[in-house]
């Protein structure tokens, strides 16, 4: 039999899926003007940027860009509280909704497991400048948290003017704010699992924690597995927004990260090219370690991306 | 059949959903794209109304009462007067430098920008020009028939508004108060403040140097408890931060006059002996121990709840408003202000900045995508004539203010509504005299009668009652050096800020002071001292 062109395959798969490829259209649309289009002015990465010429008049500047980064004095200390803060963030954040998701599986009465979700979804939707402001409110010296360390008889400070203590407010109130929404998928996934493994389980005699150790968890691997690849490819990606409410020069030390470097050098010192190629280095690192977990992940599990 | 209809209806309600999301991201970029391109169309006879487009910030008295200089009398009357419709575009407060370097950025430029092209423009203003931002106005000078007569009146207003080339590139504010050699001290407008009261109840002088202020703090805190805060500053830059005292020391935070030569505050033989000051201030709770983290609003409510004991600060949007608000809410409270206090050498100076400048850096420049050249020197040339300067100071004659024997006064409306809520709150809405920096010469008689809170017009002869030579000619370096500057200047803050605030807070050793100068000689320094007294050869020369 002859194989059908691809234009011709192509046009049967339209007309068979039209509804599918409908929706998928504001998402191409968002990748391509979003992700794709802005590529195209990474080259100013290897030019001497001025905007008055635009990106094809500045002049070549080769790797100049790239070498004053490695060069640079912060250079060492940004890459390791970027790798520091997606460290433990994955460590301790990525686990965080699983817990959530299987422990609300166990719950049954039915109300309760509703009131829960709700409450730890709604910190989700709230704007990150208003969970900022409150992370500011509640480590403040007279803050909520300082009221609790002060009654235990702990000395109070202010949290966020304490490098040693930068980092983990930061984890845990971004654990606080995304385990509700995160666990949506895992529970999602768990109503997928078969109920008569869960009764065959019962009849050889399983309990509830073997169940969930034997049944629930082999039955949402896959999604943990894609969740978790997802994350490694973001590791790079330490959301700046948050961190530039939060910091001041006195924590710098453990705060400043290279998404924050990028965002003073381009937006407030004007060195648009050398912005871009910190940025550019960034997302270098990223794409290696997202095809690196994926590689990893097919080698040593059934489960891959693609 | 229930449950898959529900799914359809889910499917819908989320590809809308999904829509919506990526068109209202599509809207944003699209609206603010028409109000830059708008102004293309419109013709540029006479007589015709010419449209213009003009970025700037709004300042923050204005925005307490209009949305836009659209709504400012002073404004509106020009468009008038000049037949010209201007649409401004205003970035959100407090986000004016991302936005204008994005605007910048983008290239989609409206015909006008006031900004501190000084200081504000990575580069300095002959960046500006060489990056094909702004244009060199000085062959368009003799279309400013108003501001060349003043440029020819006073020599040294012309010498402080150009580069060392030469470079005309703004219509400049500029301050009249120092085209007089005798006016000078009414510019004064930073300075200390303590609480009086609290003082002449412990019967405390007003102190006059580092170690009287230094035994008031202990008297305060020893007298008003623990909870209370001797000094309360905001962060580190003068003049609310901890940078404000070093002028006690005889340097400046940044660069400064050393003698004839330009210095920078790590490198003065003092910089080790105020940190040490500071250090023993904050390790004995004299310094607000959240210092590093105040904001403008925590900082204004620590001392208009009469919980601090001194602070430095500016006059009108400091010393005038806390007094106010103390009013209501301490009322026995005395805010006094004192002079700067003398150091270990017995001479006190200030740490304000640019304090005998004409041109202070922010101006209206013309960018290189204006759509009407004529109209933009025309409508900006005007805020230099006599009519123009009254318009922009004083607002609307007979309105908001009258001319009695050559003498200007605001109107009772004025006076009235200043007398409840406070000059600058009122004058927002008319005009600029006083409230803000703008492409005109601000009047020297503002000062007696905008200044109209009880004591604020003295505040300048006491906080002028220093020396000021400290302080740095505004000088500019040339495009090259300016990159430089800047590339060296802004790690060497960067470090610099965040030892200084951790030596102080305790958590390094004084001893790394002296690792600190070493690292910022690794960091460049003596090149940027050689960039900086280069430029001010040459600013001498001019």
């Amino acid at each position: 039999m002859k194989k059908d062109s691809f234009i011709n395959r192509l046009g049967k798969d339209l007309k068979k899926f039209k509804y599918v490829y409908i929706m998928a259209i504001p998402m191409v649309v968002y990748y391509v003007l979003f992700s794709y289009m802005p590529m195209y002015g990474a080259i100013i990465a290897f030019k001497h940027f001025s905007p008055g010429l635009g990106i094809w008049k500045s002049e070549w500047a080769g790797t100049f860009y790239f070498k004053m980064f490695f060069q640079d004095v912060y250079f060492s200390r940004i890459l390791r509280n970027t790798v520091l803060i997606s460290f433990k963030n994955l460590l301790f954040g990525f686990p965080a909704p699983i817990i959530l998701a299987l422990l609300i599986n166990e719950v049954r009465n039915n109300a309760f497991k509703k009131t829960v979700q709700t409450i730890s979804y709604l910190p989700h939707f709230v704007s990150i400048m208003v969970i900022c402001g409150l992370i500011i409110d509640f480590t403040a010296r007279d803050g909520a948290i300082n009221d609790v360390i002060a009654f235990f008889g702990g000395s109070r400070q202010t949290m966020l003017l304490n490098p040693k203590l930068f980092q983990p407010v930061y984890i845990i109130s971004g654990i606080w704010q995304e385990i509700g929404w995160g666990s949506i998928i895992y529970l999602g996934a768990l109503t997928a699992i078969d109920p008569q493994l869960y009764e065959a389980a019962s009849i050889d005699g399983a309990g509830r924690f073997r169940k969930m150790a034997h049944v629930t968890l082999p039955g949402i691997m896959p999604t943990i597995i894609i969740m978790l690849i997802l994350r490694i490819g973001s590791i790079m990606n330490v959301g700046h927004e948050k961190i530039i409410l939060l910091y001041n020069a006195t924590v710098y030390e453990t705060a400043d990260v290279i998404s924050t470097y990028a965002y003073r050098k381009g937006l407030l010192e004007m060195n648009y090219s050398y912005s871009t190629a910190i940025g550019l280095f960034n997302s270098i690192i990223n794409f290696i370690l997202v095809i690196g977990s994926n590689t990893i992940s097919r080698k040593w599990g059934e489960t891959s991306l693609w | 059949m229930k449950g898959k209809s529900f799914k359809s209806v889910l499917c819908v309600v989320l590809a809308v959903l999904l829509v919506a999301s990526t068109l209202t991201g599509c809207t944003g970029g699209s609206s603010s794209n028409n109000s830059g391109s708008g102004s293309n169309s419109n013709g540029s006879a006479s007589g015709e109304k010419v449209s213009l487009t003009f970025w700037s910030d709004l300042n923050a008295k204005t925005a307490n009462t209009c949305t836009s200089y659209e709504d400012v009398a002073a404004m509106k009357k020009l468009e008038e007067i000049l037949n010209i419709d201007i649409t401004w575009q205003h970035p959100p407060v407090g986000e004016e430098k991302e936005q204008f370097n994005l605007t910048v950025a983008s290239m989609k430029l409206p015909d006008m920008m006031y900004y501190d092209w000084l200081n504000g423009y990575a580069g300095g203003p002959e960046k500006a020009v060489a990056d094909k931002v702004i244009l060199k106005l000085n062959d368009s000078l003799d279309k400013a028939p108003n501001l060349k007569a003043l440029f020819d009146e006073y020599p040294d207003f012309y010498k402080q508004s150009v580069t060392d080339a030469g470079t005309l590139y703004m219509f400049p504010f500029a301050r009249e108060i120092c085209l007089a050699e005798e006016n000078k001290i009414l510019n004064c407008f930073q300075g200390p403040a303590y609480r009086k009261d609290l003082a002449d109840a412990l019967n405390i002088a007003e102190p006059r140097t580092i170690d009287e202020l230094y035994a008031m703090f202990n008297a305060f805190k020893a007298e008003y408890g623990d909870d209370f805060i001797p000094y309360c500053a905001r962060a580190l830059d003068a003049p609310n931060g901890i940078f404000a005292i070093c002028a006690a020391y005889g340097f400046l935070s940044d660069f400064y006059m050393e003698g004839d030569t330009v210095s920078y505050g790590v490198l003065s033989p003092n910089f080790k002996a105020y940190l040490e000051t500071m250090v023993k201030w904050y390790s004995e709770g004299l310094i607000d121990p959240d210092f590093m983290a105040n904001d403008g609003d925590s900082f204004k409510a620590k001392i208009t709840n009469g919980d601090a004991g001194f602070y430095i600060g500016s006059q009108g949007g400091n010393w005038v408003t806390f007094c106010k608000v103390l009013e209501t809410t301490v009322p026995e409270a005395n805010l006094a202000y004192m002079h700067w206090p003398a150091g270990p050498d017995g001479k006190a100076y200030s740490s304000q900045t640019a304090v005998d400048h004409i041109v202070g850096g922010s101006g209206a420049a013309i960018t290189t995508q204006n759509t009407n050249l004529d109209a933009c020197l025309r409508y900006l040339d005007y805020g230099y004539s006599k009519e123009g300067i009254y318009l922009l100071n004083y607002g609307i004659e007979g309105d908001t203010y009258e001319v009695v024997d050559g003498k200007v006064n605001f109107t009772a409306k004025i006076n009235d509504a200043a007398a409840e809520k406070g000059m600058d709150f009122v004058m927002g809405q008319y005009a600029f005299g006083g409230i803000s920096s703008w492409a005109t010469l601000q009047a020297v008689d503002l000062v007696s009668i905008t200044r109209t809170y009880p004591g604020q017009a003295e505040t300048v002869y006491t906080w002028g009652d220093c020396s000021h030579d400290l302080i740095l000619p505004p000088i500019s370096p040339t495009v090259d050096e300016a990159t430089k500057l800047a590339n060296i200047m802004n790690q060497i803050k960067t470090y610099r800020d965040e030892t200084v605030a951790k030596i102080v807070m305790g958590q390094l050793p004084i001893s790394e002071c002296d690792t600190m100068v070493a690292k910022i000689k690794e960091m460049g320094i003596d090149e940027a001292l050689e960039i900086e007294n280069a430029a001010l050869d040459r600013y001498n020369k001019r």
